[in-house]
């Protein structure tokens, strides 16, 4: 493909550094040498983790870097005009009017006391696309229509808390394209949106860049990118390691980090090996994939935990019941992993609150070990409790913020006293890979991946028989993911643990876990091997989640 | 909107009932401090009056031969119906001595508050999210007027414009330009606390996601803070509103006696300095009860600032 | 953002921790005042110190400050101009001004503090009661703590002089009975925060009884608020109190309240400025230390826990 037959980029940029200062003054650079171009129905993604620098670069297009910060370039091109030398009312016009910006939650992406119709139109007013109230009504919903929100007329009156996640995601997209700007700029536009409905918000930005906008992605997740973007950069510590296009950058990638980064998703092929590569040099050879050590096949005749028939209900405000729970039965067997997965709302978090004993189910029970479990008085099941343990997605919010690090694995270590347990916990300090002077940490001083850890030597302090982990990895960057699944796996074989592992990451349950419950709407559509259940689904709802996956889908990812 | 009006009543209703608390908390409270006190009832309504027949009148006004019961019973109904008792020490009822003064305060009381609101509002919207050195100077400009007694504000300005520069009358009520200067004194200290809570709230409420989508569509700034920010920055100022309207009345008091100026303040003042506990009450009275409405007021207004309560 | 923000949260290892001969509770204090000591932040809160040292001074030993006597007046020397030997002047009844200040803050400062020891003491009781999942409860003190604090301050103040009489002790209960239901507010929400927390949610997975969940980890975690809270009040009480002096209900003269000074200025303020100004700015800087002192613990405390 020649450069001439290319129509005029929108964004021209070469050499683009950001950096801020620091408390001393001193400049930190959280962008380096940046250079990307954009063409009219193209989409480039920027790929990385948090602190990459990719938020900041997509920001600098509209210069809402923030405050201090100092953007430098060799070249700075929007719609052909050098944005170096723009002031402020020229920024403005590129706002909203050339560039729309989407972000990641459209609860707090949109003013919370605005209508939605008033937020959408709110472009259109500022660049003089439509006047007056009645004009703005209308050119907000024609904008909601375009971008498949049903019902436009009712959705403008409504406020965004009114709206479902998918619905509130396509508002906002409407938002930022209802001044016809000519590119978008996503910045992690599906995160923390379930599967189907990421599908459907990906499908709505895929259709604008087919009618001629330009798209950049901003996005943590390489499935994402590698079903839309044309083009590809893999950023880290604000410099790009990979760039060109998406399939190249995926299939080939010429930088170790990218390499581990795509090593490091989870998935049925990767089932049994780990998603953590030793860093040695010359980069990880993708054929050497280190298997998890060998485990103990799950003793099918001695169930630990036996769900039986649960069933909840919740009255709602509006005077409604919604059944959260309609009958679930699951029964985890010692030393297995059972997968239990669903979208927000399938009942999996109550379920996870009534197996802790922290909910009472309006009907059915549960037994722990072979004895009664709920119903029971806590003083009778206190005995029972350190076999049953937890391990939560947030796990800051249940550290006691004023406690130190030991004071936390502590608290499950009360069989023990003075010495015995600082040692007990300086033991398991070191089984989670944690170096012995975390022990007076406090949690505000620990990193995501720390708290994980912390969090994961508190549950084997109490030496369960089971610990339920609830989206243990969700709220993590994809390689702190890796290396707290792969811990899990080496702590699981090593013990013998039952694990009940929540999730809404088909990929990773199908790596992490021996058998599968699918939860849908409170009731079990499946169950089966974690892997052969989404290869053949059986129930409809099963194949409509394995069709929503975004996967990456290259050779590179199965094993050998 | 049905649900507004819902969403209303849901809000009026326990705010009307504290009022009702409050009236009758007071009531009870007077009558258990009068009662508890050492000292003859009589003694403590005389005041420090004394004339022949008094006591007797007192007895008989209050029904102090009855059990404590039935006075108790007689004296809520009388305050029920409006009838605060006579002023032994002023030898009138108390709705006459109290009556004429209301305006006065409240009339000052009001322009203070309004002149806080805007100074506030002015404030917080000008430096929120600025630079360094205009929060700085506007914080500490702030904070010393939190922090300084509001009757030395007073007399600092007396000193300035009326003694030094004799641009306003040392004291009295005639016309504006009495106003000014009791309007100033009782608005700074309100203001300073309005604009800090105000000024942390849109500081909050600039580092929103929502800020930086709305700035995405090329909004200017102006526009920002008064469209989208100062909306939620009101939220947690309205909150305060009650607490502030107590403020002002409690600092009216204080100011009148600065300026020399008619009002429930002088009244009161010296109903306290003659234990005419009548009267004290009574106005304690209507200052609780202007607080209520005020506080159901801006219930209200909560309401609409804030859409999230009607569509829960 | 996790792992930047924790790298910006800054390592503990500059800060220097008491050795751990003292119990827990007392060192963890100590800790807080080392840490709180040795790294200034802004300049402010080190003034503000600096400040508090000078009045406590002034409040506990005046002596070593002022060779004047406070109430005994050189009537020759009345209202005389700030100069070499009254260096804040004096006032009408030739009582040097300085002196009256320096006598003064033992008054202000014991108010202060009586008057929120009353409303620390009652409002945290209350609002712990009140934080409690009872409804009954619940209600009934905060239906308390809306129809006390209807009424505003001063006037509450004022009801109660009427029946008890003005004096010092009397302003004291007065303002701190005012401020119990501040206090009983704050603490009531925090405790219902800290009881739907998580971690103390969780407890019980870890083997915690309620009752030992509610001393362990709920207390602590609401008490912190109480200092920020409690000295930012010591500030406001000082003020209401000198509002209430200068009306003539609190201490009478001759006491040497800043309040009272400033009321018995206001006749001389045309010749004798200093008399209606200096203590004026007593009040003033003493409740802004508060507030400052006030805000970095607020700052300190939400530093460490996120």
């Amino acid at each position: 493909m020649s450069n001439a037959r290319r129509p005029a980029p929108l964004v021209d940029i070469a050499g683009l550094t950001i950096s801020f200062p620091n408390d001393r003054g001193v400049q930190h650079a959280v962008a380096r040498n940046v250079s990307f171009t954009i063409s009219p129905g193209e989409c480039v993604a920027i790929v990385g983790e948090s602190g990459s620098g990719k938020s900041v670069t997509a920001r600098a297009l509209l210069n809402l870097v923030g405050g201090n910060a100092r953007i430098e370039a060799e070249r700075f091109l929007i719609n052909g005009a050098d944005a170096r030398a723009f002031n402020a009312s020229q920024w403005r016009r590129v706002r909203g009017g050339f560039a729309g910006l989407v972000m990641q939650d459209a609860l707090t992406s949109l003013d919370p006391l605005r209508t939605i119709g008033k937020e959408v139109a709110e472009a259109a007013q500022i660049h003089g696309l439509a006047r007056g109230a009645a004009a703005l009504h209308t050119l907000a919903t024609a904008t909601l229509a375009r971008v498949g929100v049903p019902d436009p007329e009712e959705r403008a009156r409504q406020y965004a808390q009114q709206l479902s996640g998918g619905l509130r995601q396509r508002a906002l997209i409407a938002a930022a394209i209802a001044g016809q700007p000519r590119l978008i700029i996503a910045d992690e536009p599906t995160t923390a949106l379930d599967a189907s409905v990421q599908a459907q918000v990906l499908s709505v930005l895929r259709q604008r860049r087919d009618e001629g906008a330009g798209l950049l992605l901003i996005s943590h997740d390489l499935a994402v990118v590698a079903g839309i973007a044309d083009r590809a950069m893999v950023m880290r510590d604000g410099v790009v390691l990979d760039s060109g296009p998406t399939q190249e950058v995926l299939n080939a990638p010429r930088h170790p980090w990218t390499r581990r980064l795509i090593a490091a998703s989870p998935s049925a092929s990767t089932h049994g090996y780990r998603l953590t590569r030793p860093v040695t040099a010359g980069g990880a050879n993708l054929d050497a994939r280190e298997p998890l050590p060998p485990r103990a096949a799950p003793d099918l005749a001695r169930p630990v935990l036996e769900a039986h028939n649960l069933r909840k209900h919740y009255r709602t405000t509006a005077g409604g019941v919604f059944t959260a729970l309609d009958g679930v039965s699951f029964t985890v067997n010692a030393g297995e992993v059972l997968g239990l997965v669903g979208e927000s709302g399938s009942g999996k978090s109550t379920c996870a609150k009534i197996a802790l004993g922290l909910l009472e189910p309006d009907d059915g029970e549960i037994h722990l070990l072979g004895a009664h479990w709920t119903g029971m008085k806590e003083r009778a099941r206190k005995h029972l409790r350190r076999k049953m343990q937890y391990i939560p997605q947030d796990p800051l919010s249940s550290f006691d913020p004023r406690h130190t690090v030991t004071d936390i694995i502590g608290e499950n270590l009360r069989a023990f006293s003075g010495m015995s347990r600082r040692e007990r916990v300086m033991d398991l300090l070191a089984l989670v890979g944690l170096d012995v002077h975390y022990a007076s940490r406090r949690p505000g001083q620990l990193s995501g991946g720390q708290r994980q850890r912390i969090a994961i030597a508190r549950a084997l302090a109490a030496d369960p028989a089971i610990i339920i982990c609830d989206e243990p990895v969700s709220a993590l960057d994809v390689s702190i993911q890796a290396q707290v699944i792969d811990l899990l796996a080496d702590l699981q074989a090593q013990t013998g643990v039952a694990l009940l592992f929540i999730t809404h990451d088909l990929g990773l349950v199908q790596h992490a876990a021996d058998r599968v419950i699918i939860l849908k709407d409170g009731r079990v559509v499946e169950q089966g091997d974690a892997r052969a259940i989404f290869r053949n689904p059986s129930h409809s709802y099963t194949a409509e989640l394995v069709a929503a996956l975004p996967r990456l889908g290259f050779g590179l990812i199965t094993s050998s | 909107m049905t649900s507004t009006r819902a969403m209303i009543t849901k809000r009026i209703a326990p705010r009307l009932l504290t009022g009702l608390l409050v009236a009758w908390g007071a009531v009870t409270a007077a009558f258990i401090g009068m009662h508890a006190l050492p000292g003859r009832v009589e003694d403590i309504l005389a005041g420090d009056m004394s004339w022949p027949g008094l006591r007797e009148a007192i007895a008989q006004e209050w029904g102090l031969d009855q059990s404590v019961w039935s006075q108790y019973v007689g004296f809520i109904w009388r305050i029920a119906q409006g009838d605060f008792g006579t002023s032994y020490v002023m030898r009138q009822p108390v709705a006459d001595v109290i009556g004429p003064q209301i305006w006065p305060t409240v009339h000052l009381a009001l322009s203070a508050g309004i002149l806080a609101v805007v100074l506030a509002v002015l404030a917080a919207t000008l430096t929120a999210g600025r630079g360094r050195i205009a929060r700085a100077a506007a914080s500490l400009i702030e904070l010393a007027c939190v922090s300084a007694p509001v009757f030395w504000i007073g007399l600092l300005l007396l000193l300035a414009f009326s003694f030094t520069l004799r641009w306003f009358p040392v004291s009295g009520a005639d016309g504006w330009r009495a106003l000014v200067l009791p309007a100033v004194t009782l608005a700074l200290p309100t203001a300073g606390l309005l604009a800090q809570v105000l000024r942390e709230a849109m500081e909050k409420a600039l580092v929103q996601p929502f800020v930086v989508t709305t700035r995405a569509r090329g909004i200017g700034e102006t526009l920002l803070r008064l469209r989208h920010v100062l909306r939620h920055a009101a939220l947690p100022a309205v909150t305060l509103g009650g607490w502030l309207v107590g403020g002002l009345l409690g600092g009216a008091v204080i100011t009148e006696k600065v300026f020399g100026r008619p009002g429930l303040g002088t009244v009161t003042l010296n109903a306290v300095l003659s234990q005419d506990a009548p009267v004290v009450l009574a106005v304690v009275m209507l200052a609780a009860l202007i607080h209520v409405l005020a506080s159901t007021a801006l219930d209200v207004a909560y309401v609409f600032i804030d859409p999230r309560l009607k569509v829960q | 953002m996790t792992e930047m923000s924790s790298r910006l949260s800054g390592p503990a290892s500059h800060t220097v921790t008491a050795r751990s001969v003292w119990p827990k509770p007392i060192n963890t204090l100590i800790n807080a005042l080392i840490n709180f000591l040795t790294r200034p932040r802004r300049l402010a809160p080190l003034l503000a110190c600096a400040w508090m040292i000078l009045i406590a001074g002034f409040a506990f030993a005046p002596h070593w400050f002022t060779a004047y006597d406070p109430l005994e007046g050189d009537v020759l020397a009345s209202l005389a101009a700030p100069d070499a030997e009254h260096f804040l002047g004096t006032d009408k009844l030739g009582r040097d001004v300085f002196a009256r200040i320096v006598y003064g803050a033992r008054f202000s400062l014991g108010v202060g503090l009586g008057a929120v020891a009353i409303s620390v003491a009652f409002g945290v009781l209350l609002g712990l009661i009140a934080g409690q999942r009872q409804r009954v409860l619940d209600e009934g003190f905060s239906r308390l703590f809306d129809v006390v604090s209807a009424y505003p301050g001063v006037l509450l103040a004022m009801l109660l002089i009427t029946f008890l009489g003005g004096s010092l002790v009397n302003v004291a209960i007065a303002v701190g009975i005012a401020g119990i239901p501040k206090f009983g507010r704050v603490v009531r929400a925090q405790t219902k925060a800290v009881q739907d927390a998580d971690y103390v949610v969780q407890a019980s997975i870890y083997g915690r009884s309620r009752f030992s969940a509610f001393l362990v980890h709920v207390v602590p975690n609401v008490l912190t608020v109480v200092p920020v809270v409690a000295t930012i009040s010591v500030g406001t009480a000082i003020l209401t109190t000198s509002g209430l002096s200068f009306l003539g209900l609190g201490p009478q003269p001759p006491t040497p309240e800043w309040g009272l000074m400033l009321a018995e200025s206001r006749d001389y303020l045309r010749t004798a400025w200093w008399t209606g100004v200096l203590p004026g700015i007593a009040i003033t800087l003493t409740v802004i230390a508060f507030a400052v002192l006030g805000g970095s613990l607020q700052r300190h405390i939400e530093g460490r826990a996120p």
